[in-house]
């Protein structure tokens, strides 16, 4: 495991010093290729050394893969190591990328099972799921992929109808191409400037105070793999409400923050 | 204040008073305790101290005399307290009741009791204070009552300690001289706070003989009853046993199910459930434990007896309590027949649904295109974007232009004036055309780039033209002369000699007059 370790320092630029001669050393200026720690991790994960593949996990992501496979090898390592609120923060995350994985939605459901609150994630209201489908359907990488395809049809198809002005097929497939890339820009312009903000709770137990004090009021307590609504943030605390409307501040070191 | 051995103390409060006389102030400061004296017999209360800016001050020592008090059924005042058990030599873990009643024949204010010391016995209340009236001594009294079961520990002696009680007391105004604020002017009343104590309570807990090794550890009196939904039933069906215990005693001690695994049955244990009732007098409980049984086999079974071993504390034995057994008819299951009768028709029938034994988390993904840059990234989003209305803007200026080409004939004409005057050349090379032809297309060129018909252009119109369109004198000149001497020659018939004007002059003619029309049109 600490062979491992010093690979993912080293491939996050950080400087190691090394424990033992018999390790392999790898030098920081040719830093380790992503595959080499995937699999390391994986093979971390199903020697059951936990600790090990968490790490590696953690530093691909840290190298910017940001992929929710990987969230979701994170979710799995976590959750094993006893982490049910890491566990389901990478769940949601993986869930972001792949909003139609029924592996993801299967542990995440797991992990959820443990969760001591009886709260309900803060999720949107199935009407507002079936009206606006596309917007909670896709990911984020999805709608990109949507918002460029339907770019590309409709300025092709208004090019088109440069020499052919009089063609009614054109003119409606402009239209129905125009609404659809409004639609799926607007989407993917809120889920990158003012997405949902989901905080799950890290700690056995953390309690959340009527104001930004921890000597104040303890309004209520929440406990390890809550997920509850982030209404608001400042100076390191987080205002959250639960789904029958009460709300207090928690401190931000307790729970990690998913943006959905 | 000094020490108080042979009396309780209460520290009540202090009160000042600041006086102001002919100048001259005074301050008074009043500390108050209540004593309380623990015995009977002469002793004194030593000297109080007070240090004032460094001087001490002390007051004379204070002899009392206490007196033994009256005996309570004649207490002068009308209030006493008493304290009892209903048992002083139980059995450990047997249940006892503790009464302690307050007896008041006058109106009295603010009771208040100290809290009731019970070490080492465990305690249940046995509900509210009671309120109720009797006659004591020829004296009717009323009577606040508080009773708790007590559940002995440990075997020996123990104290109950004496309670206290503090309440004020009406009595007539007059008798004393304080008055608190407790006192009814109008009716010349005034209130005395008293005391009052019960006698402590010995109790002698006496061991439990040799117990049996089936023994429950309960104590008291219980009864075992055992119910079964049917005693009729086929093989594969299910019937409930429910056991109860209930009865009086330490029914904080229920605990394990008392009831025996039956053979020959698959069972199906629910949760017990209890309850305790506080009757006033003893605490009682209940207990019911419930399964559901499947015989697994047709034929007789037996569901076995219930017993339950606990010692009786009036009979001073071990006493067992049980539920007989009940002798059960396990029919056929008649579903199995079924089964068989459709076996040949149906081959499947022998399959049973899958149980999940256990829940586990999916495995993680292992495919390394996790880590392989996507190809969408290499393109880039925003050149994916931004390049399609680009291209849609080069499109449609193309467009726009050729429309308007289309459009605008003079233009057409002088855009392609060149391409056709070279054209022209080119045929009248091959032909072996003359100076007058070469003139032609030079006036044709002319004639397109400013809208006219060339070949009816003389050689100063053209030149007027070309004037008028920027082109610079001496060329202007120039081409006036060559058109001029192949007009000449031509109208000659060969009597003039030839102009100078070939091809190739013709071509350079046209490509000097091409460069400053573009410009001066520019």
């Amino acid at each position: 495991m600490s062979a491992l370790l010093l690979v993912a320092a080293l491939a996050a630029g950080l400087a190691a010093e090394i424990p033992g001669a018999d390790l392999e050393i790898v030098s920081a200026e040719s830093p380790l290729d992503p595959g080499e720690i995937f699999v390391a991790a994986n093979t971390a994960y199903g020697d059951a050394d936990y600790d090990a593949a968490v790490a590696g996990y953690k530093s691909l992501l840290e190298q910017g893969w940001d992929r929710p496979e990987l969230h979701y090898n994170l979710g799995n390592a976590y959750l094993r190591r006893g982490e049910l609120g890491g566990a389901i923060s990478s769940y949601r995350r993986a869930e972001s990328g792949l909003p139609r994985d029924q592996d993801v939605q299967a542990n995440l459901d797991f992990a959820r099972k443990s969760s001591l609150d009886a709260l309900a994630p803060p999720e949107p209201t199935p009407l507002l799921r079936t009206l606006l489908f596309w917007h909670y359907a896709l990911s984020r990488a999805e709608l990109w992929r949507v918002v460029i395809v339907l770019n590309l049809a409709l300025w092709l198809i208004l090019s088109l109808r440069l020499f052919r002005r009089s063609s009614e097929l054109l003119r409606w497939a402009s239209v129905l191409l125009a609404l659809g890339l409004v639609a799926s820009a607007s989407s993917l312009a809120v889920r990158t400037f003012s997405p949902r903000r989901v905080a799950v709770v890290l700690p056995q137990e953390v309690e959340v105070y009527s104001g930004m004090r921890v000597d104040g009021v303890v309004r209520f307590k929440l406990h390890s793999g809550s997920e509850v609504r982030v209404e608001e943030s400042a100076e390191n605390w987080f205002r959250v409400g639960l789904p029958d409307g009460q709300q207090g501040w928690i401190e931000a070191e307790f729970v990690e923050v998913v943006e959905l | 204040m000094p020490p108080l051995p042979d009396f309780e103390s209460r520290y009540i409060g202090q009160s000042s008073r600041l006086e102001w006389i002919n100048g001259r102030g005074s301050r008074q400061v009043t500390y108050r305790w209540r004593i309380i004296p623990r015995a009977v017999g002469e002793f004194t209360i030593g000297s109080a101290r007070v240090s004032i800016r460094g001087e001490v001050h002390e007051s004379l020592p204070l002899p009392v005399r206490v007196l033994p008090a009256a005996s309570r059924p004649s207490d002068p005042r009308g209030v006493f307290v008493t304290a009892s058990v209903s048992n002083s030599r139980p059995y450990v873990g047997e249940q006892i009741l503790y009464t302690w009643r307050f007896y008041y024949a006058v109106n009295v204010h603010q009771p208040r009791l100290e809290p009731l010391v019970f070490e080492p016995f465990l305690v249940e209340d046995l509900g509210e204070v009671r309120q109720y009236s009797t006659t004591y001594g020829g004296t009717q009294y009323k009577v606040s009552e508080l009773r708790k079961a007590l559940f002995a520990q440990q075997v020996g002696v123990h104290t109950l300690p004496s309670s206290r009680l503090d309440v004020a007391v009406v009595v007539p105004a007059g008798r004393r001289r304080n008055r608190s604020p407790f006192d009814d002017f109008f009716t010349r009343v005034q209130t005395e706070t008293k005391a009052l104590r019960t006698d402590p309570i010995e109790i002698d807990v006496q061991p439990l003989p040799a117990a049996p090794p089936d023994f429950s550890g309960l104590v008291g009196s219980f009864e075992v009853a055992m119910a079964l939904s049917k005693t009729e039933l086929e093989v594969g069906d299910s019937l409930t046993q429910k056991v109860t215990v209930q009865g009086s005693g330490n029914v904080q001690m229920f605990g394990e199910s008392p009831l025996a695994d039956p053979i020959g049955f698959k069972v199906y244990e629910d949760q017990p459930v209890g309850s305790i009732v506080r009757t006033g007098n003893e605490l009682r409980g209940s207990k019911t434990w419930s399964r559901a049984l499947v015989p697994l086999a047709a034929g007789s079974a037996v569901v076995p007896e219930v017993r339950l071993v606990y010692f009786d504390p009036s009979k001073d034995a071990f006493v067992a309590a049980t539920a007989a057994s009940v002798a059960l008819d396990v029919l056929p299951g008649s579903l199995q027949e079924d089964l068989r009768l459709t076996e040949s028709l149906a081959p499947s029938t022998g399959k049973v649904a899958v149980r999940i034994l256990a829940d586990d988390i999916l495995p993680i993904y292992r495919g390394l295109e996790v880590v392989r840059p996507k190809r969408l990234a290499k393109l880039g989003g925003g050149v994916t974007l931004f390049l399609p209305p680009l291209m849609f803007s080069l499109i449609f200026s193309l467009r726009r232009r050729e429309e308007r080409f289309r459009a605008d004939l003079g233009l057409r004409r002088s855009r392609g004036a060149q391409r056709t005057a070279l054209r022209a050349i080119r045929e009248a090379e091959r032909e072996g055309d003359s100076a007058a032809d070469y003139s032609r297309i030079l006036k044709a060129y002319i004639g397109d780039k400013t809208e006219a018909e060339g070949r009816a252009l003389t050689a100063g119109e053209c030149a007027e033209r070309l004037r008028g369109r920027g082109v610079e004198d001496s060329l202007v000149a120039k081409v006036e002369r060559s058109l001029l001497e192949a007009e000449i020659a031509d109208y000659a018939g060969g009597a003039v000699p030839s102009s100078g004007l070939d091809s190739a002059s013709a071509k350079k003619l046209l490509g000097t007059l091409e460069r400053q029309l573009r410009r001066s049109a520019q």
